[in-house]
């Protein structure tokens, strides 16, 4: 039993190699010569040199892959950093690397790829708990893994590690279970170098219980042979023998620690040659080396609990660093909430603001439609009934005698006054361009005592107006020109039409008596059609100094 | 020439017979009235086919708005298909409208004959009319007579307001016409200056340049 308590730490050295193996790339675009390369050193290193060089070049990669915002690419590097430090031992540098990585892995979209290479990331993250004796936590990271497994290979590596995990607190019933389940489906398991991972390790408990797990571990040798991993290999006979040691066949089990140490100067890492020549020194009937063994194995079990205990603080306090920025983010992602909301309710603001203004506008509009179009006609029922019959009555009259003259008169006033309302009020050819309406309001205006002047009037772009611009437009000029002819008793008149920037400006002027600007029913009407297609007029006389009118719309 | 066969299309019945006792005041006997335009063109198309067609046509512009379905619906259209389809029918219209721009469209566009306002001197006028068009010319009632002169020249230009500036700044006529020479504007020499200045003179009924300076500042043109 003690040399399987020893061991357990080796367990834990070769256990690493092992991780995710299954994990394939999907990278094509990947120079994929190096890579493979220095893929394989990364999951299954067979020395130490290779790793310092792979990690440099993962490093690059991931740099690139960051700078291109790849982030499937930048995730895949940072899986390797992680497995590359975790095989180092440095399980904090490892762990970093990972919890970047599975952050960069919220950042993209689902994918198979993605979920492949976040079921490895978690796996190791796991290992890496498992390593630094966190039991509970590397259980609950395993279970996600669980989860995400998808073929038997990935739940048979998940169970093994879970079974580690709670070998390393000597629950070995417990492990043993776990193990139990991964044999179960290894049929299903196509990966050889899995099968062997799980059958040697069987094997190793299976025996410590009493069973006989000899043949799962030749099994397992047999498989790892085959495929020529040495660091595997080398594996199997340090367990084959402990198994012997343990069994009291001490020839066999020197054979296999004797193999173990020539596989570990193939290895050409020193910590393999280590574990090798330690289980010789456990064989040699050299009582002094054995004490030494005993006493070495204590301090650097000490050492090794130290160690854990310091890289578990590093983990505590990574943990806390994480926290701490999981709640700053927290925070920035309440802050973020809190200006999209803001914003959110801006827009709701602005844009019944606009609405309300824009319905407003249409109702105005349809109004002021409404207007004009009862305006014009009332204006042909004035025409057609009341001028005309007034004319009907007058003829009558005229025709009838000399007697009446007065009263033809005042009929024919009447008749005047009817047929202006009707002129005022009726609708605006449509049909005609409204520079050819206005050329004739303005004609119609001009007689031999009125000269009437106009500026720009071509110039203005009149296409780009509605209907209703245009018929407010002209009604309003054409109530200035009747206000002007009614009251002012001008002889001039000038219209200046000009660009102000996008607003079309109109200046009225003329040389008549003015007003002291009590505004009569004239000009209400024309501030009211003005002020309804949103507008401005101003008005400016005095008596005797004209009358000037500024429209801008 | 003397017209023969009238047909007159007014909507009212007093008006029609106002215009008959006119028309019969001048020897004018054959006459049929109509109150649509619809119905006046399918009599003036009828006589036509009965060789018996109309020789002139007094119609107002403006008709009620009718419960049937009306092809032609006021007395303009009626006019276009009647040129297009009977060029030689004189038509007079008879009509309360005075816009100068209707008339001069309808005098020049439309071939009409005549184009009498319909007021107090309204009978008159058209009596008056009837010898003038059968005599083959225009007639015009006076208040729209200037539909037939040339359109009145109203408008003025950046140019015209520039040379007034150059006036109120006390520049002489040969003044100005060297500064815009020195600016490379056109037209500059002294006599379209001058042809310039005295149709604004006109415009803004100035006797003088200096009066027109005066007019154009009360009326803040400048």
């Amino acid at each position: 039993m003690k040399y399987l308590k020893k061991s357990f730490l080796f367990f834990c050295l070769a256990f690493g190699l092992f991780c995710c193996s299954f994990f394939q790339p999907v990278c094509a675009q990947q120079p994929s010569d190096s890579l493979d390369y220095y893929r394989k050193v990364a999951l299954q290193p067979q020395n130490a040199p290779q790793l310092l060089k792979a990690k440099s070049y993962f490093n690059k990669q991931y740099n690139i892959a960051q700078e291109m915002n790849e982030y499937n690419l930048a995730m895949y590097h940072l899986y390797f950093l992680g497995s590359l430090a975790y095989k180092t031992g440095d399980y904090y540098e490892s762990e970093q690397y990972l919890v970047e990585a599975l952050e960069f892995s919220n950042k993209t979209n689902p994918s198979a790829y993605k979920k492949e290479l976040r079921k490895s990331i978690l796996n190791l993250l796991g290992n890496n708990y498992k390593e630094q004796q966190n039991r509970d936590k590397a259980n609950e990271i395993y279970e996600r893994v669980l989860e995400l497994a998808e073929n038997a290979t990935d739940s048979a590596i998940v169970y093994n590690n879970i079974s580690i995990v709670y070998r390393n607190a000597n629950e070995l019933t417990h492990a043993r279970e776990e193990l139990e389940k991964a044999y179960s489906i290894l049929p299903k398991v196509k990966d050889s170098l899995t099968t062997a991972l799980i059958l040697d390790n069987l094997g190793f408990l299976m025996s410590t219980d009493g069973d006989d797990g000899l043949p799962l571990m030749f099994k397992a040798l047999d498989i790892r042979e085959k495929v020529g991993d040495a660091s595997k290999t080398f594996t199997s006979y340090s367990h084959l023998s402990e198994y012997y040691q343990e069994k009291g066949d001490i020839t066999n089990a020197k054979l296999y620690a004797n193999k173990a140490l020539d596989f570990s100067n193939k290895i050409k890492s020193p910590s393999y040659r280590n574990r090798a020549l330690g289980l010789l020194v456990d064989l040699s009937d050299d009582n002094y080396a054995r004490e030494f063994k005993v006493l070495n194995d204590s301090l650097l079990k000490t050492d090794q609990d130290r160690e854990n205990d310091f890289a578990l603080l590093k983990y505590d306090y990574s943990e806390f660093q994480r926290e701490a920025l999981e709640s700053q983010l927290e925070e920035e992602r309440q802050r973020s909430r809190a200006v999209i909301s803001g914003l959110i309710a801006l827009s709701i603001g602005l844009i019944s603001i606009v609405t309300f203004y824009l319905l407003r506008a249409r109702h105005r509009k349809e109004k002021l439609q409404q207007v004009i179009n009862t305006e014009s006609r009332i204006s042909k029922q004035v025409h057609d009934e009341v001028a005309n019959n007034v004319f009907q009555i007058m003829t009558k009259f005229e025709n009838d005698s000399n007697e009446q003259k007065d009263l033809v008169e005042e009929l024919n006033d009447l008749y005047y006054k009817a047929r202006d309302i009707s002129n005022q009020h009726g609708l605006v050819d449509s049909s005609k361009p409204i520079l050819e309406s206005l050329e004739e309001l303005m004609e119609s205006y001009e007689t031999d005592r009125t000269n009437i002047v106009v500026k720009g009037l071509t110039d203005v772009k009149w296409k780009v107006y509605s209907d209703i611009y245009k018929t407010t437009i002209y009604k309003v000029l054409q109530e200035l020109l009747i206000n002007m002819k009614k009251y002012s008793k001008a002889t001039l008149v000038l219209f200046v039409f000009e660009m102000d920037g996008k607003k079309l400006k109109i200046i009225y002027s003329d040389n008549g008596e003015g007003t002291d600007l009590v505004k009569h029913t004239g000009l209400l009407n024309t501030e009211n059609r003005i002020y309804s297609i949103g507008g401005t007029i101003t008005f400016e006389s005095k008596p005797k100094h004209g009358f000037k009118a500024k429209i801008v719309i | 020439m003397k017209f023969n066969r009238v047909l007159i299309n007014d909507d009212h019945d007093a008006i029609g017979e106002s215009v008959a006792q006119v028309l019969m005041s001048n020897g004018i006997t054959n006459i049929e009235k109509t109150q649509y335009c619809d119905e006046a063109y399918l009599k003036i198309k009828k006589a036509e086919l009965d060789q018996d067609p109309f020789d002139l046509l007094i119609t107002d512009l403006s008709f009620k708005s009718d419960y049937r379905n009306d092809n032609l619906s006021s007395g303009e259209e009626l006019i276009t298909k009647l040129t297009q389809d009977y060029p030689d029918l004189a038509i007079i219209v008879y009509s309360m409208k005075d816009q100068l721009q209707k008339v001069r469209f309808l005098i020049k566009n439309r071939g009409v004959n005549g184009y009498v306002c319909k007021d107090r001197k309204g009978s008159k006028e058209l009596g008056e009319s009837l010898n003038v068009v059968a005599s083959g010319k225009a007639y015009l009632s006076p208040q729209v007579c200037k539909a037939l002169q040339p359109k009145s020249n109203m408008e003025i230009d950046d140019f015209d307001i520039r040379l007034i500036n150059l006036l109120s700044k006390g520049m002489s006529q040969e003044e100005i016409s060297e500064d815009l020479k020195s600016k490379n504007l056109k037209p500059s020499s002294l006599s379209s200056i001058e042809k310039r200045l005295n149709r604004l003179k006109i415009q803004f009924k100035a006797n003088n340049t200096t009066h027109l300076v005066s007019i154009t500042k009360d009326l803040g043109l400048i």
